[in-house]
Parts: structure tokens; C-alpha cells; sequence
């Protein structure tokens, strides 16, 4: 079981492997650039906890923790 | 429709936040007409500009990160992009967000259209050491890509030439095309003639591109006019391909991202460059403790605003609005025309320019948070609290401003982007007490709770909070409820992009501010004067011809005594005000006031305050001066003594009390829930472009607020208050 966005820790990059969830969603992700291979970096929390921050293709996209959830990601080896 | 006859079309198209209304501006010169799309509740901003020897006709689409669509709003770029007359678009794209802004250009030239590409804001670009080769890229592209900065003008010229060369007949040539896998291409070609059949009008080579969108697109949607059959074959290839193991939406979407990896790899320098200032700026907004307290001051700065700052301005409209009055009555002769001069059409006038001050500085605020980048934050710091009821943190500075007045608070749900989402927080911020609710609560308070108190607090104070409390209560309810039956669908997601924080432009702010202002002068004010003139005949008419007799008589029997004038005066207007009191007794309001009595007892009103209540749909504070009218005590304000006493000594048949603290807590409710308020009507049928909207609202807040008030006065008198 891959860990997901929502698990990611903050500043830890990692590639996309795979988004699950309802097709909407998805495809919106998807056409704003969230695809399997992706780099992305979770680079903030909201004060109260959700949504979070990410960085990707360079720019800055929050989501919500349940959303983050559904995106599986390969965490890259931190030199 | 021929296009060789009108003006040729040309279409500003881009992200959200990529500077394409600055564009937009900066080409048009600021003289913008706004309209509405058929069909959609989306603007349609558009201007006619000179190009070199022709015109053109300049539209502003709504930002969007793709063509593909899902509802009939997201539709209508597709629809611009068809119709006969467009004949180029010119794509914004953030130059320091480069790929994902390309991904929509890439689909506009997929879809066969002349496409120039401004690339906006290289100065930021510059300075984060982005190179970009503009050259290669367009060619690349097959599509001119201009650098421009849009709020400095620079690059305009260069992007107008591109676009005059555009609009040249056979102006694109070699097309950029993307290679999709060989699986998906033979989906395409199984569905061209398919499509070919719907779109009888679109050239053959663009039918492969409609194929395409219709694969991304169709499926779950709203969308408007695409035939059965279509969506059959797009349904047998989507479910043929899932039994493949394929996914058509990735294999689409990342084809395009792949191709664009691969230009971008040849035309630009590659690295993250995470603006160094946008860090520092949201190190500080969005801090746990510095963040939040931020956070509290500046929506508290814009309820200030909104609540103390735009009085003195109101006031002076006001004011204004009586020396009109005052003016029309001493030039027009007594009677029915002045009537409707003084009380109709200057007053009508008045209510709808009341509201300028405010919808100004909120749209002033709001575009200044909007184009700083600091909403997105705001959204991202309030949306753990909003969710919780089912709504957008973006529904918080619309929520927050109903407080002050709902009318420019439903216009602020504009900048929530899911129409069911804004539809939400439009029917539930009403229940906000809005700064008209005051005057009334104060008057029931000055009236029933005067020189009370509850432990050691004033009963007054204690009322007046619970009516705040109870408000916010009711509305988050009402917008969790509302988001359940009504409106049911999923949850709002909260996909939102943090824009790098920008200095705003104060002349686009304000012109952005001006035109939202002459939207609702135009759209909703010409509502609102219209039931004002009606309210106003409602409450004259018919007028009993005995009462007019024997007031007159009355009249001349005082003008001939020989008292001093000073008394003489003041019997007359006494006498005036007597006489409106009878009149508007005799009137259809009045009538109808005495009509619904029985339904308002068991709430503890009678039929004066059913006429104060009825007067009191032009806009609540005019409960007031309606009662003051009913009760012959002429013009009242509600700190106004006399309409207190005259309030406290009114009696019901039986001889009890009107006025008990019981009946005006549940006043008070009534106030707090019911719907009394025509603008708020008007503007919500202007932003929501329908009737059956505002016609909702009025139904489910007025028995809320009926049952409310039913609820507190009977359980009230059960528990022996009262």
C-alpha cells in the first residue's frame, strides 16, 4: 500500500503514482497537471489543520486532507 | 448567423490569476460592456477595439484551466470558440506557471483555431531566472507566442500585430499535434462520424479534436444539447476501454502534458522557482497564531467598513434622497402625481442607489484581496470551519458580509466558482442579520425591554446578542440543509491554486468595482424601483373618499380659528398624520393587514403590525416609519419616543398588551428570519437568472420564520412568559 499526499511530510518531494477518486476530480487534477510521475512537495498546512499546500510544476495548489488522500505517492530518496 | 457580415470575434482566454482581465483591459482601453452568456448565469464582458484597419470585438471568457466541461457554464468556452463569427484567440499565460497555462493553449490550437499566445508577466518570470525562448516556442507551437507584461503595457503592440496576422485567412500554419497512443486514436476515428452527424458545421479537420473533447468531457455532465446518440458511443468506448485496463481521461490529459514536457524541455530553463517573496509574505498569513490574527483584522476591517464606514456616504444618499423629495413636492401640485413622484419613483431611486456605497467598497475589497492572491489565502485558512456545514472557504467574506447588508454580499458569492456552491451561500446569507435589521430590533428592545435586566446584564443587550448569535446559527444551518435537499450533490471540493501575492492595480480594482456597480443599478435596480413604486400604490390605494371629506373639513375649521398660527400649525400636521394613519388603514396594504390578522395573533402581532411588516418589504428599517404612519404619529425614527409609548399603549381587541417582551422577542425573530427585503430578492434573481431562485428564498424564510415566531410565542405563553 503506497503512502498518499495527505501522509506526505511537509518539504518531503514525491512522485504521483496513481489518483483515485471520483472522475470529476480526477480530471480536473489531472488537467492541472497532477499526473502519475508528477514531482510534488507538500510545502504547507493551513493554521487549523486542512487543507494543505502543495508545489507543483511550478506553482502552488492547496487541496483538502480527504482529497489529498486519494492520491498515491512515491516518496523520492532524500539525499 | 453569417460571420462575414459582423464583427469579426476574438476571444481573451487563460487561467485564473494569469493577469487575462488586466489583458483585457489594458487592450480595450477600460470601455467594456457587460452582458450575460445565453442560457448561463456567467458574465459576458466584452468591447469593441480597433485593430489596424477593422474592428473587432474583444470578449473577456471566464478563466478556466481546460475547455473540458462538465456543466453548461464551463459549456459556454466551447460554444465562444464555435460560434461563426470567432475568428482568434488570444491564450494569457502566466509565463512563472508556464506548463499548466500551456496545457489550455495547447487545446485551443488542437481545436483549429488562430491562437496567439500572450505570454504574461515575463518581468516576474525574468527575475526568477526563468529563460524563456519565445522564439522556439512559437515555433514549436505553430502559434505566434508574444511576451507581454499586461500591467505595464509592454509587448501590446507586438501582440496586436500578431493578432491582425491572426485573423489573416490561412494565419495559422503548421499546427502543433499531439501523439496519442494508438488505442485512443482508434477510439477517435470509430467516433468522428459519429460527432460529424451532431456537428454538421464544423470543418472536417477540427471534427477530430471535438471527438476528443467529447471522450474528456462527456459522462456525469450537465451539459446542454449533445445528442444521444453521441453520449451512447462516447459510454461504449469509455466502458470498453476500462475493461482494457485503460483510463481515456489519462491517456488524454497526459499525452498533452507529455508533449508539453517535451517542448518546454527544448524551449526553457528548467527548475522550480518558488517566488522567494510569496514564501516570506505566506510565512506570515498563513502562521498558525500571526496568521489567524491577521485573518480576524482584515475581515474585520472590511465588516468596519461595510458596516461603519459606508454610513456617512448612505446617510448623505439618504438625505439627498429627501431633498428631492422635499424639492418635487414644493414644485408639484398635491395630489396622486406628487404621490407618485415623491413617495414612488425619488424614493424607488433612493432605495437602489442606497446600496452604491457599499457594494463599491466591498467589490474595492474583495478585488484588492483577489488580485493580491490574499482570498485564495483567506479561503485556505477559513476552510476548515466552513466545510464542516458544506460550504467553500471561499463562502466566508460573502457570509461575513451579510452582516452588513445582503445585497452586495450575494453579489460577492461571484468569486465561488461552482455554481451549486455559490447557489448555497446565496440562499443561506440572508439569514445574516444584516445592519436593516437593527433599527428594528432597537425599536422592540427601547419598546419591551426598557430598563430591564436579566443577572447583570441589560435584557436589551441580552436580546440583541442572542439575535446576532442566532443568526449565524441559523444561516450555517440553513446552508448545511440547503446543501442536502435542495441542492444535493457532491461536496464542494476545495482544489484551489495559491496565485503568487501580487500589488493589485487601484484602476483595474476600480473599474472591476464600477462595473459591478452598474450591473446592479441596471439589472436589479430597475427591480427594486419598480416594487418600490408598487409597495408605495399598495399602501394609498384605494383611499377612502369619506376619510378625505371629513379630514378636510377638519382642515378649514382649523384654518379658521383664531389661534395662534404656531398651534394652528401643529394641529394641522397632527391632523396629517391622523389622517394618513386612517388612510392607509383604507388602503389594499391596509386591508391586507387586517386580512392576515388572524394568521398573526398566534404570533403575537396584530394588524398594525402586519401593515409595518408589509411596508417593511421595501427594506426592513422601513418597518419603522410605517408604523409611525400607522399609529399617527408621522415620521418616527426607532429611538422615537412617542411611536414607543404609542407601541406600548396599543391594544388588542380583548385589551391586552400588543407589545409584551414575548410578542417582541418573537418580533424580533420574525425579523431575524423572514425575508423582508425586496434588493435582496432583486439581486439574488440578478445572480442566480431566475425567478425561481429569489422565489425560494422568499418562501422558505418567511415560513422559517413564521414557524420561528409561532414556536417562541405560544411555547412562551405555555411557559407563562409574556
Amino acid at each position: 500500500m503506497k503512502p498518499c499526499l495527505a501522509d506526505l511530510p511537509l518539504g518531503q518531494h514525491a512522485q504521483i503514482a496513481s489518483i483515485d477518486c471520483e472522475r470529476r476530480l480526477s480530471r480536473r487534477l489531472m488537467e492541472m497537471g497532477l499526473l502519475p510521475g508528477t514531482r510534488v512537495r507538500v510545502v504547507r498546512v493551513a493554521p487549523l489543520g486542512d487543507p494543505i499546500e502543495l508545489r507543483v510544476r511550478n506553482y502552488s495548489l492547496s487541496l483538502r486532507r480527504a482529497e489529498a488522500a486519494k492520491i498515491a505517492v512515491s516518496p523520492e530518496d532524500t539525499a | 448567423m453569417s460571420g462575414s457580415v459582423s464583427v469579426p470575434q476574438v476571444l481573451i482566454a487563460g487561467n485564473p490569476n494569469c493577469g487575462k482581465s488586466t489583458l483585457f483591459n489594458a487592450l480595450s482601453g477600460g470601455n467594456a460592456h457587460v452582458g450575460n452568456y445565453p442560457g448561463v448565469t456567467v458574465e459576458r464582458t466584452s468591447a469593441r477595439v480597433r485593430l489596424g484597419a477593422q474592428d473587432i470585438e474583444l470578449v473577456d471568457v471566464p478563466g478556466m484551466y481546460s475547455l473540458t466541461a462538465s456543466s453548461p457554464e464551463e459549456q459556454l468556452a466551447v460554444n465562444a470558440l464555435t460560434e461563426a463569427n470567432t475568428r482568434a484567440v488570444i491564450c494569457v499565460v502566466d509565463a512563472t506557471t508556464l506548463q499548466r497555462g500551456l496545457y489550455l493553449a495547447l487545446q485551443l490550437i488542437e481545436s483549429g483555431v488562430s491562437v496567439v499566445v500572450a505570454l504574461n508577466m515575463m518581468d516576474s518570470a525574468e527575475r526568477l531566472g526563468l529563460h524563456i525562448d519565445t522564439e522556439r516556442l512559437t515555433e514549436l507551437f505553430g502559434s505566434p507566442v508574444v511576451p507581454v507584461v499586461a500591467t505595464k503595457r509592454r509587448g501590446l503592440n507586438d501582440l496586436r500585430a500578431a493578432l491582425a496576422e491572426a485573423l489573416e485567412p490561412n494565419g495559422g500554419a503548421q499546427r502543433a499535434t499531439v501523439t496519442y497512443p494508438a488505442e485512443l486514436e482508434s477510439n477517435v476515428a470509430d467516433l468522428i462520424p459519429v460527432v460529424a452527424r451532431w456537428r454538421t458545421e464544423t470543418p472536417a479537420s477540427q471534427l477530430r479534436v471535438f471527438a476528443l473533447w467529447c471522450l474528456l468531457s462527456l459522462g456525469e455532465d450537465s451539459l446542454r444539447g449533445v445528442p444521444d446518440e453521441v453520449r451512447r458511443a462516447v459510454r461504449d468506448i469509455r466502458e470498453a476501454a476500462v475493461g482494457q485496463g485503460r483510463n481515456v481521461d489519462l491517456e488524454i490529459i497526459s499525452s498533452r502534458y507529455a508533449w508539453l514536457d517535451d517542448v518546454l524541455g527544448q524551449a526553457c530553463s528548467e527548475h522550480d522557482p518558488r517566488p522567494s517573496r510569496s514564501e516570506r509574505i505566506d510565512r506570515v498569513l498563513t502562521h498558525p497564531v500571526v496568521g489567524l490574527l491577521i485573518f480576524a483584522v482584515v475581515m474585520f476591517g472590511i465588516f468596519e467598513a461595510l458596516f461603519a464606514g459606508a454610513e456617512p456616504l448612505i446617510s448623505a444618499i439618504e438625505s439627498l434622497t429627501g431633498f428631492m423629495q422635499a424639492q418635487a413636492a414644493a414644485i408639484l401640485p398635491p395630489g396622486v402625481f406628487q404621490d407618485l413622484v415623491v413617495e414612488g419613483i425619488i424614493a424607488g431611486v433612493g432605495n437602489v442607489i442606497v446600496f452604491a456605497p457599499q457594494i463599491l467598497m466591498l467589490f474595492l475589497f474583495i478585488g484588492f484581496l483577489e488580485d493580491s492572491g490574499y482570498l485564495a489565502r483567506v479561503a485556505f485558512v477559513i476552510d476548515r470551519v466552513m466545510k464542516g456545514v458544506g460550504l467553500h472557504g471561499k463562502a466566508f467574506v460573502p457570509l461575513l458580509s451579510g452582516f452588513a447588508c445582503a445585497v452586495p454580499a450575494v453579489m460577492a458569492t461571484r468569486t465561488i466558482e461552482r455554481r451549486r456552491d455559490r447557489l448555497v451561500t446565496m440562499l443561506a446569507l440572508p439569514l445574516m442579520s444584516c445592519s436593516a435589521r437593527l433599527p428594528v430590533y432597537i425599536l422592540v428592545v427601547g419598546t419591551v425591554f426598557a430598563g430591564q435586566s436579566l443577572g447583570w446584564f441589560s435584557a436589551g443587550a441580552v436580546a440583541l446578542f442572542s439575535m446576532y448569535t442566532l443568526s449565524v446559527l441559523v444561516t450555517l444551518a440553513a446552508a448545511a440543509v440547503i446543501r442536502r435537499t435542495v441542492l444535493p450533490g457532491p461536496a464542494p471540493t476545495f482544489v484551489l491554486e495559491m496565485p503568487p501575492y501580487r500589488w493589485p492595480s487601484a484602476q483595474i480594482l476600480w473599474l472591476n468595482a464600477w462595473r459591478r456597480l452598474r450591473v446592479f443599478l441596471v439589472d436589479a435596480g430597475t427591480i427594486i424601483l419598480a416594487m418600490t413604486i408598487l409597495l408605495w400604490a399598495l399602501l394609498s390605494f384605494p383611499k377612502s373618499a369619506v376619510v378625505t371629506e371629513q379630514y378636510a373639513a377638519e382642515r378649514v375649521r382649523i384654518e379658521q380659528m383664531a389661534s395662534p398660527e404656531a398651534e394652528k400649525a401643529a394641529a394641522l400636521r397632527s391632523l396629517d398624520s391622523r389622517e394618513a394613519a386612517e388612510q392607509i388603514g383604507h388602503s389594499f396594504g391596509g386591508r391586507f393587514g387586517h386580512a392576515i390578522e388572524p394568521v398573526l395573533r398566534p404570533i403575537g402581532f396584530d394588524w398594525q403590525i402586519g401593515i409595518g411588516i408589509i411596508g417593511a418589504f421595501a427594506a426592513r428599517e422601513v418597518f419603522i416609519s410605517t408604523l409611525g404612519v400607522v399609529f399617527g404619529i408621522g415620521e418616527a425614527d426607532e429611538e422615537n419616543t412617542p411611536l414607543r409609548q404609542a407601541l406600548r399603549d396599543a391594544r388588542h381587541a380583548d385589551g391586552t398588551p400588543v407589545m409584551t417582551p414575548l410578542s417582541g422577542v418573537s418580533l424580533m425573530i420574525f425579523f431575524l428570519l423572514a425575508c423582508q427585503c425586496m434588493s435582496t430578492i432583486a439581486v439574488v434573481r440578478r445572480e442566480s437568472g431566475s425567478w425561481k431562485w429569489p422565489a425560494f428564498l422568499f418562501s422558505y424564510m418567511t415560513v422559517l420564520a413564521y414557524v420561528a415566531s409561532l414556536a417562541v410565542y405560544q411555547g412562551g405563553q405555555l411557559l407563562g412568559f409574556g
